[in-house]
């Protein structure tokens, strides 16, 4: 009993990043986010009202880390829902022609992000098998702990969105 | 109010025993006026959910937290178990506090949780609920033998109790998803806050009683220890465990199969429908069946159902498990129920209810930490679930048939014999102890008629392994004990 909760204490209290690495992550990864969706805008919901779903998947091995989940799910509340996903079933309709994302909508995907006060990212961005798109985005500090796409993203092949094998 | 008393004395007996729930004329009445509102509480608490984090989060990300507090979730019970017991046997007052503590706690926690739906502090005040909850249950199972004064009635007032429960439960999801749909999640919650008020002032109201007996009396104890009562515990447990652990693993596959909000409501209503239809059904099976015949559909079906599901993953298969865990769940609680009532007729205290409702609570809580932790592949998870649901089926079904054995030995065979083949039977199930002990006796009194000096070598050796046995030993040699014990009563049953 006590051994389950000690192993659960160690997993969860593993790995977590540090509060300043925390907020300037989610800065850098909801920048990000923003610009794809005005670039790359998911169909509109039926509602004018409810804000349209985005899904975001890593690019790499890594999870993003649950804190920065929360904190960028937070910052871009009133801008679009954010749901970040485990699998390409949870966004993809994959038994559908095209794959295309649920609803219209859009997944993207985040690379790890380097140090620095400007930083290029690698993102991507999938509507459906034919339409994927792979850019590295530079992120720069703005001070007062914002952060905004600087620059005209460049065009990179796509690595990690790629559709799912039939 | 005369023409009033008169049109509920002609009314259908459930418009009439509504109506004696409603004054709270019986003790139990008011319990079954307060079940309703905590089930309608939760209802109220499980749809707010759909608007929290826990559909925005990934599932991965989120697991070492989820982990972390149904692990913390299983320690309140090893420290609150010995407590709420004696806190509902001995203080005046005491159901009172405790169950009205857990609603008012649950209030409170509900209030934090309105505002902190979206942050990280969803999860511990989520798993507090979920404690409070099982706390809430624990209580309750050990209140009712208090409450219900005819030990006859015992069965049939749980069963009460939890269809009134599944009803408040379904009225509260009713409006529950009404208000989300009109709002948002935090208006559930803050909707939640009002039922558990209520409910906790409700439970205020229940009766100033105490246990006739402080102290466990000797024949509850060894009741309550009585091999079937242990084993179907166990039986139980496992139905528990499976609850919970279904209930993790699909909210996770659910979830990563990118299933709409509104497909975990309907999974989670249907499971509470088929726990009412359990207890609908329950009465007729019993009148046609023992209880270990019920624990074994209740056991097998699912089992069945779960593994069509894994074999063939879909919506509807998914459904179909959950109902019929929810049905055999319903159905064995009402054999355990009425196992309990019939084996431990001196268990009259709400400690000995709580003790094994902690038991069958921890391992609610023991399944959905495995499904946490395996965080197997849908059909995979659902496979694993069916293999240890029909283990656990074929050892109970095991268990039936010695205990069905045990029943058959002839009445007509010397006692010698008799002893023997109940010191068979015993450790076939796996009570040594018993088995020796049995085993001994047997061959005394095989002994004893038979008159034989050749036996008093092997009669003393019994003796003594019966002392070890007594003694504490660890390690019995029982089957050489029933084999000299074969070599002293054989002999007899074969002489005329």
């Amino acid at each position: 009993m006590l051994g389950v909760v000690v192993v659960a204490l160690v997993l969860a209290g593993c790995g977590g990043p540090s509060s300043d690495e925390q907020d300037r992550d989610s800065a850098i990864y909801a920048a990000m986010i923003r610009w794809f969706v005005t670039t790359h805008p998911p169909a509109a919901m039926q509602d004018p009202d409810d804000l349209p779903t985005v899904y975001i998947e890593p690019l790499g091995a890594d999870e993003v880390p649950i804190e920065i989940q929360v904190e960028v799910i937070d910052l871009l509340a009133d801008f679009v829902v954010v749901r970040f996903t485990d699998e390409r079933e949870e966004s993809v309709e994959e038994s559908v022609d095209g794959q295309p994302v649920h609803d219209g909508s859009i997944l993207i995907g985040l690379a790890p992000i380097p140090t620095g006060e400007a930083v290029a990212v690698r993102g991507e961005v999938y509507r459906s098998a034919d339409e994927i798109s792979g850019y590295l985005v530079t992120v720069e500090h703005l001070g007062s702990g914002r952060w905004g796409v600087t620059g005209t993203p460049i065009d990179v092949p796509v690595e990690g969105l790629a559709p799912v094998a039939d | 109010m005369g023409a009033a008393t008169s049109t509920t004395e002609t009314a259908p007996g459930w418009v009439r025993s509504l109506a004696d729930v409603a004054r709270g004329r019986s003790d139990l009445d008011k319990l079954l006026r307060l079940h309703p509102l905590h089930s309608a509480g939760e209802a109220f608490f499980a749809v707010s959910l759909a608007g929290s984090l826990f559909f925005n989060v990934s599932v991965d990300a989120a697991r070492p937290r989820i982990l972390l507090y149904l692990a913390l979730t299983m320690a309140p019970f090893v420290v609150l178990a010995p407590l709420i017991g004696p806190l509902i046997d001995r203080v005046r007052g005491g159901p009172r506090i405790v169950m009205s503590a857990t609603l008012v706690g649950r209030a409170v926690l509900a209030v934090m949780l309105a505002s902190q739906l979206r942050t990280l502090l969803l999860f511990p005040l989520a798993f507090g609920i979920l404690v409070l909850a099982r706390t809430y249950a624990v209580s309750r199972i050990a209140l009712v033998p208090v409450l219900v004064s005819d030990r006859g009635r015992l069965v049939a007032a749980n069963a009460r109790l939890a269809r009134i429960g599944t009803v408040g439960g379904l009225v509260g999801s009713g409006i529950a998803v009404a208000i989300l749909a009109a709002a948002d999640a935090q208006w559930v919650l803050r909707g939640a806050v009002v039922v558990y008020g209520v409910a906790g002032l409700t439970a205020l109201r229940l009766p100033l009683t105490t246990s006739p007996d402080a102290e466990a009396p000797v024949e509850e104890y060894l009741e309550l220890h009585d091999p079937v009562i242990q084993a179907t515990t166990l039986d139980m447990a496992a139905l528990r465990a499976a609850v919970g652990f279904l209930m993790f693993h699909l909210g996770f596959v659910l979830k990563t199969d990118g299933a709409p909000t509104w497909f975990f409501g309907l999974v989670a209503g249907l499971s509470a429908v088929g726990g009412f239809a359990g207890n609908i059904f329950a009465p007729g099976l019993r009148r046609r069946y023992r209880e270990q015949a019920m624990l074994t559909i209740s056991l097998t079906a699912p089992a069945l159902a779960i593994l069509v599901a894994s074999l063939r993953l879909h919506e509807i298969t998914i459904v179909v498990a959950v109902v019929v865990l929810g049905v055999a769940a319903a159905v064995a609680r009402r054999a355990y129920d009425s196992v309990v009532q019939t084996r431990a007729p001196h268990a009259k205290r709400g400690q000995a209810y709580a003790w094994l409702e902690t038991r069958l609570e921890l391992a609610w809580v023991a399944g959905a930490l495995v499904a946490v932790m395996a965080r197997a592949s849908g059909w995979l998870g659902m496979l694993g679930l069916a293999a240890g649901m029909g283990a656990v089926a074929a050892l109970h079904a095991r268990r039936t048939r010695t205990w069905v054995a045990l029943r058959e030995v002839r009445r007509t065979d010397p006692l010698a014999v008799r002893l023997l083949r109940t010191a068979e039977q015993l450790a076939a199930q796996g009570d040594v102890e018993q088995a020796v002990v049995a085993a001994v006796a047997a061959a005394e009194i095989a002994s004893g008629a038979a008159a034989d000096e050749d036996v008093a070598g092997p009669v003393r050796d019994l003796r003594d392994m019966r002392a070890s046995v007594l003694a504490g030993a660890i390690s019995v040699p029982q089957e050489q004990a029933l084999a000299m014990a074969r070599q002293v009563v054989e002999p007899v049953e074969v002489s005329p």
